[in-house]
């Protein structure tokens, strides 16, 4: 499961990046390469496992034969002494009767081929009788007496067994002094002689040799029969091991013995000793031998084995040979007189893989064209199925470049026919959409433009009626502080009114008097009666107090046509609506003019309290507009005091700079709304009772008087606003 | 001298106090003081007819002036001098104060006269004066005139189980419900009725029912109008919209309680006379009103 699923994952990372085509065919070309693959590996392991079974029988096989036929060709050179040792202690060969000796053994030498020569050595006379074959032709006779002065010569013979010439002749030659009758007469019974090379064969031979001996156990003479390894050389190179099999027989020492190839087993030297030519030969170890298998093979059994007298018992052993594997069989081949040597057999794996290499191939071959025939009908499939897909896909990619019209395979009745007429119904919608999303996408652009203008049209509707809220409440407090005197002079103007009517009557009453007394016709009762009246009228007068009042009343009247007019002068500054800048504005006069104009609005439970420079330098500036900051930061401050409170104006200068600043114990601001006071629109009002534009106009304005706003604020301690402007450049 | 009445001027403007003094000096006995403290003395130690006080005076406010006197001398008559109308402090001296009359600065004397005499009488009038309330065991009526129904809804959900509600979205038709139900005690209503300014029928229905006491819901803050509805219409309370229902449902059991007040003792409605308009407002008001006014003053 878990190997799925990262297959999975695998092909999850893979299907974003390799073409959809790929991956459809991807998963079958995968599978039958697994099978493939997995056919080949199986047949290929099954058929070395055959190769290793197979290779080691016939290493078996092969060895039991050369065994067995080395062994029973051998063994006629002992039966052949053996023979004749019988006839010698039967009588029927008489040892002193040399002619009978050399027909018995010209006679006996045509009977064995396997032998080539059959001799005896006689421990009397040191002479020697034999016979040795010559191939098909009749035999030579061996004799070596005093008849041959010592010598040991080889003669050609007649068909009768007859002597003719010497073919050839060793001199000074007694049998006695040779090994194999020294070895035999030692032994006392039948025994081999050393491998000697044999110059007439150019093969090796050896020889059995017999002791025979007379009724009373005395050495007559040795019998000696010669095997020569020509056969066995005949026989190992018949031998069919595989094809390229070779199979050699050596001594323990690792002298060669035979071998199934041509490389000769000694070699033949010329060498000068004393003058004299003679021809020295010389045995081949195995791993000197010019067949490099023999030789390579020999080498890798030093290697194995230290001594090659370890190897007791038939081995198998494996060796890679110029690359190629060789099966190699090692096996001790001996007899009990002696005979002590090994038969390898190697055979190379390629002789029996050559068959499972073909396979192999075959294999191969089958699988790469399987596979790809998979691949490409694979890909013809995935083309059917995605053909139309790579169509959409295409005619996507166009649609997302606007280009609405694309014809797609919608007729098709499978799943992709679905998915192309919701692809085409997809694409009208989109195209539709799209029209109507660029037609709103105009409308939208006259729209904003529209808005736009709108928007700043309102904007300074807002910024001109917050100009009109704030002139609103300042006329509400001037119209406050103009009703409270104009209620009084009013009323007092109406009472003078009446007492002037008062006077006027007083006035007439007195004038009446004063033409009564000067007219000549005035009675005394007349003078009398008017008299009385106006003392009468004098006396309220004096009593009411009436001119007093007058007096108190026109007083009155002064002062608050006085406080009128100065209301009126203080509002001079607040009714310029233009931005002109005047120069030597003091801030001093401003706060004062903003404190009368404002004193409504700040309301009568505030403590104002005044910490001027008096020397504070004058500012160019457009009074009505700082007028205007003044007076909404300090109608603002009265707003923050809840009840009683008190509201500090302090003014002063540094060296390019004059500093406003109205401080207040009231709730103050806290952190999150401070940020924001300057920003348009934002009020802390509930709807309605502010445009939210006071602050962001008194920011902009002390802005453009390249001037700077600043507030500080404690939480339940007050606030502070500091209004820094540039002093007025002298000019 | 004693027989005199007295009246209290309450301004932190002394030159105000000594030209009213110089004004009433002569009718009158006048107390004048600048501190609101003082007034409240006043009118405790000694019966005071009528106090007319400033609204803006930095140790009392004039609302709370005439609140306090209401509270300590419930007979005097209240009016309120104002310099510039404050609207809160207006709303709040007709709900808190019941103040028998605005008066606006600058005045005119023979006006302040006319106005503080007709006080003065009223007040001369009512001394000794006790109510006993008794109920008459009629269920007493509600009336609510507004053409916006969650008016109504309010009005009903408040007071239904104790009193009788009506509706009207048309103040000539409300004309017509008060002809024929004489036990309401209360009219609740908008001054805008479909776009139209009804204050003219509303004074005129004052005129003609003086026991009846009107309440204002209105979304209308006009300081011009609150001062007709109250020197011309004698409207009750003043309520601003959105309804505050709390605030609705105090006025109105307020409101039953003053109504019945005034049938134990029906000279105590002469408090609530109203001023005459000084324009002839009689031809505001439609012909099929004058219709009704015509038929409720034959059958009165």
């Amino acid at each position: 499961m878990s190997s799925q699923s990262a297959q999975n994952g695998f092909l999850s990372k893979l299907s974003g990046k390799v073409p959809l085509r790929i991956m459809i065919v991807i998963p079958f070309v995968a599978l039958v390469s697994f099978a493939g693959g997995l056919t080949g590996y199986l047949s290929l392991r099954n058929g070395q496992e055959a190769v290793n079974n197979v290779a080691s029988q016939l290493r078996g096989e092969v060895t039991a034969r050369i065994e067995e036929r080395v062994q029973s060709y051998l063994e006629t050179a002992h039966k052949v002494n053996k023979l004749n040792a019988n006839d010698i202690e039967l009588g029927q060969l008489n040892l002193e009767d040399t002619l009978a000796l050399e027909k018995y053994f010209w006679k006996r030498i045509q009977s064995f081929e396997e032998v080539t020569n059959i001799f005896i050595g006689i421990q009397k006379e040191g002479s020697m009788y034999g016979a040795k074959g010559i191939g098909t032709d009749l035999p030579q006779i061996i004799l070596g007496n005093d008849s041959t002065g010592g010598s040991l010569n080889y003669y050609d013979t007649d068909t009768l067994g007859n002597r003719e010439k010497v073919r050839e002749s060793a001199p000074d030659y007694d049998p006695r002094v040779r090994s194999w009758y020294k070895d035999a007469v030692k032994v006392g019974e039948s025994i081999w002689s050393p491998i000697y090379p044999e110059f007439a064969t150019k093969a090796l031979a050896i020889t059995a040799a017999q002791p025979v001996y007379d009724e009373n156990d005395s050495l007559l003479g040795v019998l000696g029969s010669t095997a020569i390894f020509t056969e066995v050389n005949e026989f190992l190179s018949s031998l069919k091991i595989g094809e390229h099999g070779e199979t050699f027989i050596m001594e323990r020492s690792g002298l060669l013995v035979s071998t199934s190839t041509p490389a000769p087993v000694f070699i033949t030297k010329e060498v000068d000793r004393d003058g004299k030519k003679e021809r020295l030969t010389e045995r081949v170890n195995a791993t000197q031998s010019e067949n490099e298998i023999i030789s390579a093979t020999a080498q890798h059994l030093k290697e194995q084995f230290e001594d090659l007298a370890e190897i007791q018992e038939a081995m198998q052993l494996e060796f890679s040979f110029k690359g190629e594997k060789e099966f190699v069989q090692v096996s001790p081949l001996r007899d009990k007189r002696g005979l002590d040597w090994l038969v390898v057999v190697t055979i190379p794996e390629k002789d029996f893989m050559a068959q499972i290499h073909a396979n192999t191939q075959m294999t191969i071959w089958l699988s790469v064209i399987t596979i790809l025939l998979t691949t490409i009908v694979g890909l013809f499939t995935a083309k059917g199925i995605i053909g139309p897909i790579l169509r959409l896909n295409t005619a996507s990619k166009k649609f997302a470049e606007g280009q609405w019209d694309q014809s797609l395979p919608t007729n098709r009745t499978d799943e992709l026919g679905d998915l192309a007429r919701s692809f085409s119904s997809m694409g009208e919608q989109v195209k539709q959409s799209f029209i109507a999303l660029e037609e709103a996408n105009a409308n939208l652009e006259h729209k904003v433009e529209d808005r736009t203008k709108e928007l700043k049209e309102s904007q300074a509707q807002l910024v001109q009626s917050e100009k009109m809220a704030s002139l609103g409440q300042m006329v509400a407090g001037v119209a406050h502080e103009i009703n409270t005197p104009l209620g009084y002079v009013r009323s007092n103007v109406e009472m003078v009114q009446s007492l002037f009517s008062e006077a006027e009557n007083l006035y007439s009453v007195y004038t009446q008097l004063l033409n009564t007394l000067t007219s000549p016709e005035a009675t005394e009762e007349d003078i009398n009666g008017q008299l009385v009246g106006a003392a009468e009228l004098s006396q309220s007068f004096y009593e009411d107090d009436t001119f007093g009042d007058a007096q108190a009343l026109c007083g009155d009247m002064v002062k608050g046509l006085d406080q009128i007019a100065e209301l009126v002068l203080n509002l001079k500054d607040f009714s310029r609506v233009d931005s002109v800048r005047v120069q030597n504005v003091s801030v001093n006069q401003c706060l004062d003019s903003v404190l009368v104009i404002g004193h409504h609005a700040i309301g009568p439970k505030i403590e104002i309290t005044k910490e001027y420079d008096d020397n504070v330098p004058g500012i160019e500036c457009s009074p009505s507009h700082v007028n205007q900051v003044l007076l909404n930061i300090i109608t603002n401050a009265a707003q923050a005091i809840d009840d009683a409170g008190k509201i500090t104006l302090r003014t002063g200068a540094d060296a390019d700079k004059v500093k406003i600043e109205i401080e207040d114990n009231g709730k103050g601001i806290p952190d999150d709304v401070r940020e924001k006071i300057f920003d348009p629109f934002f009020t802390t009002k509930p709807i309605g009772e502010g445009t939210g534009l006071g602050l962001s106009i008194c920011y902009k304005i002390i802005e453009q008087h390249e001037g700077q706003i600043e507030v500080e604020s404690e939480m339940g301690k007050g606030t502070k606003f500091i209004i820094t402007l540039p002093r007025q450049t002298e000019a | 001298m004693t027989d005199k009445a007295t009246i209290l001027f309450v301004d932190d403007e002394e030159a105000i106090l000594r030209s009213l003094k110089m004004l009433f000096k002569s009718q009158y006995n006048v107390k004048t003081t600048t501190d609101g403290n003082e007034a409240i003395e006043i009118v405790k130690g000694q019966t005071v007819h009528v106090v007319v006080s400033d609204q803006r005076m930095p140790i009392m406010p004039g609302v709370e002036v005439l609140r306090l006197v209401k509270e300590n001398s419930p007979n005097t008559m209240r009016l309120l001098l104002t310099g510039y109308s404050d609207w809160t402090a207006m709303v709040g001296s007709v709900n808190e104060g019941e103040v028998f009359r605005f008066i606006n600065k600058p005045w005119v004397n023979e006006e302040i006269k006319e106005t503080v005499s007709q006080a003065v009488e009223i007040a001369m009038s009512l001394t000794g004066i006790q109510a006993d309330i008794k109920d008459s065991g009629d269920k007493l009526g509600v009336l609510v005139i507004d053409d916006d129904p969650s008016t109504y809804d309010s009005v009903k959900g408040l007071v239904e189980d104790k009193f009788s509600v009506k509706s009207t979205a048309s103040i000539e038709e409300a004309f017509g419900i008060l002809s024929e139900d004489p036990n309401i005690a209360v009219v609740v209503t908008e001054v805008k009725i479909g776009g139209e300014d009804v204050t003219e029928p509303l004074k005129k229905l004052k005129e003609i029912y003086p026991s009846i006491l009107t309440l204002i819901l209105t979304s209308f803050q006009d300081t011009q109008l609150l001062i007709d509805l109250i020197n011309q219409g004698q409207i009750f309370r003043f309520m601003p919209k959105p309804i505050l229902p709390k605030l609705l449902e105090m006025s109105i059991n307020a409101a039953v309680r003053h109504y019945k007040v005034c049938q134990a003792a029906p000279m105590l409605l002469k408090r609530h006379a109203v001023a005459k308009p000084k324009d002839s407002s009689e031809m505001k008001v439609s012909g099929k009103i004058m219709g009704y006014l015509q038929k409720i003053r034959e059958r009165l």
